[in-house]
């Protein structure tokens, strides 16, 4: 990419060059040359690919540092930062398929309560309390981690 | 949260505020605080109706002549004038804003009851969705308290005819008619029917029976069910081809069946002792038979499209409307698997915590009604649920508190005004002067405060029902007001009777 200095360094160069190929005859057209040096300066953006294009722009080395996107990329495409879990304790179930209970709260602890009650309640209830309450929950240690 | 009071500033922070999520509905209500019904015209020289109320969705007014026969409807409008060159601020309102037809527009009058009917003046149901208007109208009421051969009950007075009228609201056309004959039903600030959407259920105390009515979108009324002697459908068929029923036994009805099946189950599993569950049975179940088989069904409401919350009590305590602290129970009755789910007393501390944690689920609505997702009570704020605990507090005996709390369940559909100054996390009010459920209140000299919220100094504004100076009496005769609040305009009815004088109506409204 080329520099200010290196620019204005080539510019000069241009200047000094049509300077010297003038012929004689020619009026010293000052806003001829401006257009020259403008037009070299705009292709010298495009080639760097500026973002404005062919914009009109106050000075055309602003925005000069950025890239232009790449037309055939959308930027809601994203890819985003992926993440890789170490263990697969919290994986979901194949084919889950969440969807809103029918039943409101309300009903849902009318009927739990029910359940209760309509239990038979036997002697040992010490042995009801070995039984897991969250069949889903896993103990710790029983898969290897991945 | 706004960060200013002014309603200038609210308004420029509305544009750039993005509320928490679910909850823009809940922040922008808060400009009510701003918008409050301010000005005063007493006693509006208004047409000499009882009027009911606002509906629901803010868009009719419903009264009811006073001969209780024919049906008046209005349409809340706002006045408009116009004033020539400069029009200051504090200029006097026109001549035309004390004219009641300058905030509402007559649609349309029509007659409901025939020669020896009345319309009943406190029944009223609204059917959001279709804007029709399920109305009542009844003979005189006959204290017949012996027990007719088809199946009523004693105890219970009996009406010649109520009618159910089905209007379509927008112009006045009665859709659909449904008469009961010889029966009763607790027309009285429309208990003995519940709406859920477009399901009806009308509870006939007489016949002990509840009728399910759908209401189509055609404005027919169709019975859907019929709970009570029999559950499902074909059980009548079933029981008359197939048993031989001697004329002096008879079937329990079915509901009654269910229940028992139920309560003997619970007691048959609560005795863990497989040796002790035979006396177990006899103490609380056999004993308490004929009380269990005698209990009747005093109201229903519906939880969900196919649960039902039967309050069951005695033969006494069905009809009269007196607060009465007796026993009663509670059931939760599926009609799609004719099962009872639950069953409680009234005194349960386990339907109390219900009460106190789920109290929105009773007031059951589907989600497709907005209004009613706002009205404020002690689960879904927290000022109600101090006052709530307060009471729980102060209050001697639990069980005593417990059965007080329980009289509200099951909730009498569209009962409370779903206006936002009504709601609880906007303003402070006497809730004994006033309130969301529609009750006549006894009225008092003093205007009534509405006190914002969040500044407990200052009154937002205030209604003074009676009317001004005092009125003619010096106050001393008994006055009774009721007050009718738009659902989302700031307008209020305000209406006083006193007895042997004419009724004063006071509209506030904000200028």
């Amino acid at each position: 990419m080329a520099t200010r200095p290196q620019i204005a360094a080539e510019k000069k160069k241009k200047i000094e060059i049509t300077n010297k190929t003038r012929h004689p005859y020619q009026t010293n057209n000052a806003t001829k040359l401006s257009h020259k040096v403008r037009e070299i300066e705009i292709e010298r953006e495009r080639e760097m690919g500026s973002l404005l294009g062919d914009w009109p722009s106050f000075d055309p080395h602003n925005f000069s540092q950025l890239r232009p996107a790449d037309p055939t990329a959308q930027p809601s495409k994203l890819t985003p930062v992926t993440y890789h879990p170490t263990h697969n304790r919290t994986i979901p179930p194949p084919n889950q398929v969440i969807t809103t209970e029918s039943k409101n709260i309300l009903l849902r602890q009318f009927y739990q309560k029910s359940e209760e009650q309509l239990r038979p309640k036997t002697k040992r209830a010490a042995s009801e309390s070995l039984m897991p309450e969250h069949s889903c929950k896993q103990p710790r240690g029983l898969n290897s981690d991945a | 949260m706004f960060r200013s009071n002014n309603l200038t500033a609210r308004i420029f922070e509305r544009q750039i505020l993005t509320p928490r999520p679910g909850t823009s509905i809940n922040l922008f209500r808060h400009f009510y605080e701003n918008v409050c019904p301010s000005h005063t015209v007493h006693d509006i020289d208004c047409p000499d109706l009882s009027f009911r109320k606002f509906t629901d969705d803010g868009q009719f007014l419903i009264g009811f002549s006073r001969n209780h026969q024919d049906l008046v409807v209005y349409r809340p409008s706002w006045l408009n004038y116009s004033c020539k060159g400069e029009c200051p601020y504090s200029l006097d309102l026109p001549p035309k804003a004390r004219r009641f037809d300058s905030f509402f527009r007559h649609l349309f009058t029509i007659s409901l009851a025939s020669a020896n009917e009345f319309i009943c003046k406190d029944f009223f149901l609204y059917v959001d969705p279709y804007r029709f208007g399920l109305f009542a109208t009844s003979t005189a009421q006959v204290n017949d308290n012996a027990a007719s051969a088809d199946g009523a009950i004693h105890g219970v007075p009996s009406i010649e005819k109520i009618t159910f009228h089905l209007v379509r609201l927008d112009d006045g056309v009665v859709l659909d008619e449904k008469a009961f004959y010889n029966d009763f039903v607790n027309l009285a600030h429309s208990t003995g029917a519940f709406l859920y959407d477009d399901l009806l259920c009308i509870v006939s105390l007489r016949y002990q029976t509840i009728h399910i009515l759908q209401i189509r979108e055609s404005g027919n009324l169709v019975e859907v069910r019929r709970i009570g002697p029999y559950c499902q459908e074909d059980d009548e068929l079933f029981l008359q081809s197939h048993a031989q029923v001697s004329p002096g036994s008879s079937f329990l009805p079915g509901i009654k069946q269910r229940l028992l099946s139920f309560i003997f189950r619970k007691t048959w599993n609560e005795e863990a002792d497989q040796s002790m569950r035979v006396q177990h049975l006899k103490k609380k179940f056999y004993f308490h038979f004929q009380d269990y088989v005698d209990l009747i069904i005093w109201k229903a409401q519906f939880l969900d499209r196919h649960h039902l919350l039967i309050k069951f009590g005695s033969v006494d305590g069905g009809v009269s409307r007196n607060t009465d602290q007796g026993l009663s129970f509670f059931a939760v009755y599926n009609m799609e698997t004719t099962e009872v789910v639950t069953f409680y007393q009234n005194s349960s501390e386990e339907m109390y915590s219900f009460f106190e944690r789920f109290y929105d689920f009773f007031n059951s609505v589907s989600r497709n009604t907005l209004h009613a997702q706002y009205i404020s009570s002690h689960t879904n704020n927290s000022h109600a649920l101090n006052q709530l605990l307060n009471i729980k507090s102060k209050s001697g005996s639990f069980s005593q508190f417990v059965k007080k709390m329980m009289l509200t369940i099951p909730y009498t559909c569209q009962s409370h005004s779903p206006s936002p100054y009504f709601d609880l996390s906007l303003f402070r009010y006497d809730d004994k002067l006033i309130s969301a459920i529609d009750r006549h209140r006894h009225s008092t000299e003093h205007p009534i405060k509405f006190i914002s919220l969040r500044q407990p100094n200052v009154v937002k504004f205030k209604i003074k029902p009676g009317a001004e100076g005092g009125g003619p009496d010096g106050g001393r005769a008994k006055k009774v007001s009721s007050f009718l609040f738009h659902p989302y305009l700031p307008l209020v009815l305000s209406i006083q009777q006193t007895y042997m004088q004419p009724t004063v109506v006071n509209l506030h409204f904000k200028r």
